[in-house]
This record gives C-alpha cells, sequence and structure tokens, in this order.
C-alpha cells in the first residue's frame, strides 16, 4: 500500500509483511501457499506398493530398519487410488505394461513416476528379450530414474530426494504457468475404453 | 572325471540299464548316456506307455519327475524328461522324439501331477501338442507374444539392432554449418550488467560496487 | 422372523492381481468364491517373463550368471552354483576344496538370509510389521558380508566353473566369525515372535494339507516337501561338493500343513548356521579355482555333450539343464526352478479353504516369480 503515488517496485517478502513483523508473536510463520502446498507434498510421499523383482528386494531394504524410508514421510501403500508416487521397482514385461499403465491411470493427481533399476531405463540386462518392454516411459511418463542392477537402498533415497526437489520446482513452473504433467487435472478414467 | 557314481548300496549306470532294457524291452527304446545318467529315446507314441511302466514297475519306481523340457534340434523336436525314483534313489533321462511337422506328444500329466505346467509351458515356447493335457493354454506368453519363440528359427534381438531401436547408433559426422553473418551475438552476463548500469537502471540505489 | 439358514448362494469370481501387497511378486490369482470358500483357482503367471533361456542361447558362458543371479533374486549364490556344476561336469574339472568350502559357505549364508526374508514376508502375511524388520536386520548384517566378498549386495556373480571367482579377503573371515553368535541370537528373536504364537499357529495349523505321496507327485521339493514328511534333501540323497563331510540334521515336518512349512525353515536356518561353523572350521587354504581356466575375454568352450545339474536351493531342487554342441554357448539351457514346481500345486492346496486363509498358503509356499517366469 503507498501513501503517495510512487511507482510499484517489486517486494520482498518481508517487504509484503513488513507491516505484521513485529506484531505477530514469534511462533507465526507466513509464507507463500504454493510452497507450504509444495513441501507438504515433497514431505509425504507414498508410494504405491509396487515391486516387481529384484529392484524390489532392495526397495524392501530401504522401508526397514537400517535405511528407513518412514523418516522421509514415504510410507508404502497398496491401494493406487490413495498414492501419491509410483515407483516402479523391477523389470517391465509386455505382459504387465497394461496393468501399469491402468494402474497410475488410477493414481489422482498430483502424482509422480519413478523408474527404479536399469530395466526400467532401457530394458537393462534383459533388453534382448522379445518380451521386455524397453523403458517404463514407454508406457508412463517417469519423473526420476535411477539407475543401478539393483541401486542400493541410498541410490534410492537420492531418487526420492530429487523427487522431492522436483516437486518444489514444479509448483515453482506451475505458478508461471509451465505445468508437468503431474500437476495436471485429473484423466476421466473409463474401464470400459481401458 | 567319470561319471557320477551313485551312493552305496543303489544301483549302477549298467545296473539300471540292464533292468531298463529287461522292463522296456517290450518298446524297444535306444540307450545312450549324458555325462551322469543313462538316457532312453523312444518315439513320441509310446512315451505314456514308457513311462507308466517307469513308474509303476516296483523296481524301478520313477515317482518323481524333475523336469520337462523341449529341445528343438531343427530336424526335430525332443521332450525330455528328468526322472528320479525316491524309493531307490536312481535318475533317468527319458527322451521322446517327434518330427517337427507332427509335433504331438502324449500328455504324462495322468501319471506325474508335476507335468502340468511344463507341459504348458513346452507347447506354447516350442508350438508342441500335448494330447490328453486337461488345460493346454498358455503359461507365460501373452496375446500377441511371437509363436513358438524358443524354437531356433526366431531369433534373438541383436545388439545392433537394439541400438537402433533406441536411437543410439553412432551418426556419422555432419559438416557444421555456416553461422549466420548477421547473427546478434548474445551478451555475456557481465556486458548485461555493464549496460544496464550504463543506462541508468537498476535494482537497487546505491553505489556500484567497482569489479 | 426366522431367517433360513440355507440360503442360495452364486460363485462369484475375484481377481488378486498382479499388483497385490501379499501376492509376493507378480502372481495372479483367478479364485471363484462361493461365499468366503474358495472353490477353484487359477494362478496367472508370466508377469515377469524375460525369456532368461532364449537369451542364453545367444550368451557366452561367461555372461550367463548375471541373468542367473536375477532369477532367484532373493537368493543368488544359489542360482550360480548349479550353472557352474553343469560346465564343470561337462568339462571333467575338479575344483578345489577350498573353493568348494567358500561355496557351501556363501550359499549357506544365503539361505539364511533367504529364510529370514521369508520369516518377514511370512509374518507380514499373518498380520505384523514387526516380522519384517526382524528378518531384514539379520539380512543387512549377511548382506554386508556378501559385499565385502564380491562388491555386491545382491546379484554377485561370484560362483564360477572351477571354484569362486577370487578369494575373500582377509576381514571375511573373523567378520564372519563375530557374526554367527549374533545370527544364532536374531534367529532366536525372530522364533520368539512368531514360532509359538497363536495367532500364527491358529492360521496355519491344518491349512493347505498336503501328504507326501501327493507332494512327490507334483514335483514338490525344498522345505515344502519336507514338511509333508518325505525326507528327499539333495545334500543328503544327492551329495555334492563337501557335505558328506559336513554334519547336519534334515529338518522334517510331520503335519504337511502351512505351520510345518513354516517351522521347517526356521529349523533349517539353525542347520545353515551350524554348517557354516563347520566350514569355517575346516577352511583349508590354497587356491579356490581350478588353474588354467580361460579368463574373459578368452572364451569358455565346452565340449559336446548334455548334463542335469541340480543343487539344494532355498526354495527346492534347482536345476540345470544343459546341452552344448561345442563351442562358446549353450544349445539349450533349461531351468528347473523350484517355486515353478512347487505354485503347481497351489491350486489343490487352496481349495476348499476360505479366502482369508489362501494367503497364508501362498506364503508358506516360499515362490520367487523371478524364477517362475524366468
Amino acid at each position: 500500500m503507498t501513501k503517495d503515488s510512487q511507482p510499484i517496485k517489486p517486494h520482498q517478502p518481508e517487504e509484503l509483511f513488513s507491516s505484521l513483523y513485529g506484531k505477530l508473536p514469534p511462533n507465526v510463520f507466513v509464507a507463500k501457499a504454493d510452497e507450504l502446498f509444495a513441501q507438504a507434498r515433497a514431505s509425504s510421499l507414498w508410494p504405491l506398493t509396487f515391486g516387481i523383482s529384484c529392484c524390489g528386494i532392495e526397495m524392501i531394504s530401504a522401508y526397514m530398519a537400517d535405511y528407513d524410508f518412514d523418516r522421509f514421510g514415504v510410507v508404502t501403500w497398496p491401494s493406487p487410488r490413495q498414492a501419491d508416487v509410483l515407483l516402479v521397482a523391477g523389470t517391465l514385461v509386455k505382459k504387465m505394461a497394461p496393468v501399469v499403465r491402468m494402474l497410475y491411470e488410477q493414481m489422482p493427481s498430483p502424482k509422480w513416476v519413478i523408474a527404479m533399476g536399469s530395466c526400467l531405463i532401457t530394458g537393462g540386462p534383459f533388453s534382448l528379450s522379445y518380451s521386455v518392454v524397453r523403458g517404463l516411459d514407454e508406457v508412463v511418463p517417469v519423473d526420476v530414474y535411477i539407475p543401478g542392477c539393483p541401486p542400493r537402498p541410498e541410490a534410492l533415497m537420492e531418487g526420492i530426494l530429487a523427487l522431492q526437489e522436483k516437486i518444489k520446482e514444479d509448483t515453482r513452473r506451475a505458478r508461471r504457468g509451465q505445468a508437468g504433467p503431474a500437476l495436471l487435472p485429473n484423466p476421466t478414467y473409463s474401464p470400459l475404453k481401458g | 572325471m567319470p561319471a557320477l557314481s551313485p551312493p552305496p548300496g543303489h544301483l549302477t549306470a549298467e545296473a539300471l540299464q540292464a533292468l531298463l532294457g529287461e522292463v522296456l524291452a517290450v518298446y524297444d527304446p535306444e540307450f545312450s548316456a549324458s555325462v551322469d545318467e543313462v538316457v532312453v529315446t523312444v518315439e513320441a507314441p509310446r512315451v505314456l506307455e514308457t513311462a507308466r511302466l517307469l513308474h509303476d514297475e516296483p523296481r524301478l519306481s520313477f515317482d518323481y519327475l524333475r523336469s520337462l523340457s523341449g529341445v528343438d534340434w531343427t530336424d526335430r523336436l525332443e521332450v525330455v524328461y528328468h526322472l528320479y525314483s525316491t524309493a531307490h534313489r536312481h535318475r533317468l533321462t527319458l527322451k521322446a522324439r517327434t518330427p517337427v511337422d507332427r509335433p504331438q506328444v502324449p500328455s504324462v500329466v495322468s501319471i506325474w501331477r508335476g507335468a502340468d505346467w511344463h507341459e504348458r509351458e513346452a507347447a506354447e515356447m516350442y508350438g508342441l501338442t500335448f494330447e490328453g493335457h486337461p488345460n493346454l493354454v498358455e503359461l507365460l506368453l501373452w496375446e500377441g507374444a511371437p509363436v513358438a519363440p524358443q524354437r531356433k528359427d526366431v531369433p534373438v534381438l541383436s545388439l545392433e539392432e537394439f541400438w537402433k531401436d533406441m536411437g543410439l547408433e553412432e551418426e556419422e559426422e555432419a559438416p557444421a554449418p555456416e553461422a549466420p553473418a548477421a547473427a546478434p551475438r548474445r551478451l555475456t552476463a557481465r556486458e548485461q550488467k555493464q549496460r544496464l548500469l550504463a543506462e541508468g537502471g537498476g535494482l537497487t540505489s546505491g553505489p556500484v560496487p567497482s569489479e | 422372523m426366522l431367517i433360513k439358514r440355507e440360503f442360495e448362494t452364486v460363485e462369484m469370481p475375484i481377481n488378486v492381481g498382479p499388483q497385490h501387497p501379499s501376492t509376493h511378486g507378480v502372481l495372479r490369482l483367478v479364485m471363484t468364491l462361493d461365499g468366503e470358500q474358495i472353490v477353484k483357482v487359477d494362478p496367472v503367471i508370466g508377469y515377469l517373463h524375460r525369456a532368461v533361456e532364449k537369451l542364453s542361447e545367444n550368451l557366452r558362458y561367461q555372461n550367463i550368471p548375471h541373468l542367473f543371479d536375477r532369477l532367484d533374486y532373493v537368493s543368488a549364490f544359489n542360482n550360480e552354483w548349479p550353472l557352474a556344476m553343469a560346465q564343470e561336469r561337462l568339462l571333467g574339472l575338479e575344483v578345489p576344496p577350498r573353493g568348494e568350502y567358500l561355496r557351501v559357505i556363501l550359499c549357506e549364508l544365503n539361505r539364511i538370509a533367504s529364510h529370514f526374508l521369508f520369516f518377514g514376508a511370512f509374518g507380514h502375511d499373518a498380520g505384523t510389521a514387526t516380522s519384517w524388520m526382524y528378518g531384514f536386520r539379520e539380512r543387512e548384517r549377511i548382506q554386508r558380508l556378501f559385499e565385502m566378498v564380491s562388491g555386491y549386495r545382491m546379484m554377485h556373480d561370484f560362483v564360477v566353473p572351477g571354484g569362486v571367482r577370487e578369494d575373500v579377503p582377509e576381514e571375511f573371515v573373523p567378520a564372519l566369525r563375530a557374526l554367527l553368535p549374533v545370527l544364532w541370537q536374531g534367529l532366536g528373536d525372530c522364533n520368539n515372535l512368531l514360532t509359538e504364537n497363536e495367532v500364527l499357529v491358529t492360521r496355519t495349523r491344518d491349512i493347505g494339507v498336503i501328504t507326501g505321496e501327493e507332494a512327490i507327485s507334483y514335483g514338490l521339493s525344498g522345505p515344502s516337501l519336507r514338511a509333508s514328511g518325505v525326507r528327499e534333501d539333495l545334500r543328503l540323497t544327492e551329495p555334492y561338493s563337501v557335505y558328506p563331510d559336513l554334519d547336519f540334521d534334515v529338518v522334517l515336518g510331520q503335519h504337511g500343513d502351512s505351520y510345518d512349512r513354516y517351522w521347517v525353515r526356521m529349523q533349517e536356518v539353525a542347520q545353515s548356521l551350524r554348517i557354516v561353523e563347520q566350514a569355517l572350521d575346516r577352511l583349508p587354504g590354497g587356491l579356490v579355482c581350478t588353474p588354467g581356466l580361460p579368463k574373459y575375454p578368452k572364451l569358455l568352450k565346452l565340449p559336446v555333450g548334455e548334463t542335469y545339474a541340480r543343487a539344494e536351493n532355498p526354495r527346492g531342487e534347482f536345476g540345470v539343464y544343459l546341452i552344448s554342441t561345442g563351442g562358446d554357448r549353450p544349445y539349450r539351457l533349461k531351468i528347473r526352478a523350484p517355486s515353478f514346481c512347487n505354485l503347481m500345486a497351489l491350486p489343490r492346496l487352496m481349495e476348499g479353504h476360505y479366502l482369508a486363509d489362501a494367503i497364508m498358503i501362498l506364503g508358506s509356499l516360499d515362490v520367487v516369480m523371478g524364477e517362475v517366469d524366468r
């Protein structure tokens, strides 16, 4: 609010709320709503329980006491309707691909996909096989790729942290009008359409 | 290294072969040997009776089917049964031979229940038909899978084709295009800032820090 | 108002789909239910079919263990051993004693690790979340030792024809000796949690019973077979490597139900710990691999022949049927996977039981879909 007719300058957050500083008790914080939502989304990612093969065992190790995903807010959840992240771990086979697509479409937005393991990047050691899909991005859009065969639990944790950064970056881009696939409105899923 | 000798008290390979020759004489089988087992080869139509005899004869009593595999020898198809007797602790390899243009083998599910899925898998991988199998549907393959993929005439993808599929092949170096003459050059950050300051704008008021 | 006791029911098919927290991997069960009772079960597999057998026909022998590790991905050392045995038989190789003892130590440790994972999964099926933590705490300790040996936590590619790839580092034996009492303690903790637990016993006693003769006819093997009282253990009946020199008991169950399948595995962990202790005491020095074998990039060529080599995996009899027509690639490599054969008995085990028992039966068979689908 300007008292005299001065040109509007871009404000720093401290300037915007400077009238409130000193009047609020010290345990009250102010922040931009988008960043708050981004922080909430990133700190409470619930992946769908989806271990397909060997990478799934390292994923389970990451949930266990030695590496402990729970401290990141990551809790495995069996239902796709209530999951945020599709954490696929293992080789994707052509027979399984429609299942993955269906589960991805059942998840509500915002949703992200992590591809864990070399098999989901290019097909991995089984890339020459007639039955393997060469990468998860042929079926669903992927946000984070974690290489390794299998990647260590620490590598999976780094992938989750990278996804958290990406979520915050996605929120900033959405504010500028450049939404990624994660923040698009939920496509209508009809079981009859397939 | 000699062929694996059985534990003491059990039949040696020669004794087992002699016993088999006596029991299976009516089916006129061929005998051979792999590295460690006696191998009996029969023609496909007789394999059911042969297997039943091997299972029921008390001196043999091959009650455990270890494995059932299809093999493609290009001029013929073979189904290889690895048998084991829990009572006498001896083992046997039984092979059923069938020509490629008539790939039918009687099913042994009625003798060993554990042949069920093995036969389904051999059927879809090699194009074999197991007569008498109660449920010969696809096991591992999906709709739209290649037909009989483990036959020798279905090739495995080669590494070069894989690279081409993924778009990773190395292209030849194309000659670098000439830079257009009047294209404006992008200013570096320092040059941008200097121009900005020279025009009198700026984000802060106050002395410009010297470079 | 009286409600009639008998009312008409309709059979309902339900789908326990390939994505499910309790299907132990990508297994699909198409069940036909009458109320809560299972009338028919049709397992649908193939959701992890990676065509390892077909790929192996195009791979050199030195590259195949890389794929074999990923079959039974819970116990990788045990998969490589029959493959190496098959090649040794065709080549006529003698493995030096240190190589044999190292193989026994590593494979028995992997059996212990695999059974601890089974403990975690089985408890989870029964409804606990703690069992995962207990099982994986021990498994992580063992995996750290494996990392010391081969550099990998899981997929080792370490057992080669002629022995093992390289000698274990000096820290391995003292570290293993220090770990064994910890593993005994961990086994005790796991037993305290579940073995006499009233809930588990009620959920698994007399559930999924199979008699010995039926189990043999279905081709079951491993702890699932021994739980029905059949004394078949490849380390005993067709001894290979140095198992004749080691003293251990073959654990048998009596009832053939799910509880016995769980109990046999827990006792097998104790027997495997005994084997590892004895093997450590007897570990000789010397070479770990037959000398003179070609080192990659020189190729290993096998003579013409065929053989069926088998070993006792944590899940049962893992067989490798190898046909070689000379050259550096196999002509046919058939993998006899124990989980594939054990899973065949699932419809027979599940019929007549309630839906709530179905997952306990599946858990007690301890299947790994990587080797079912190959």
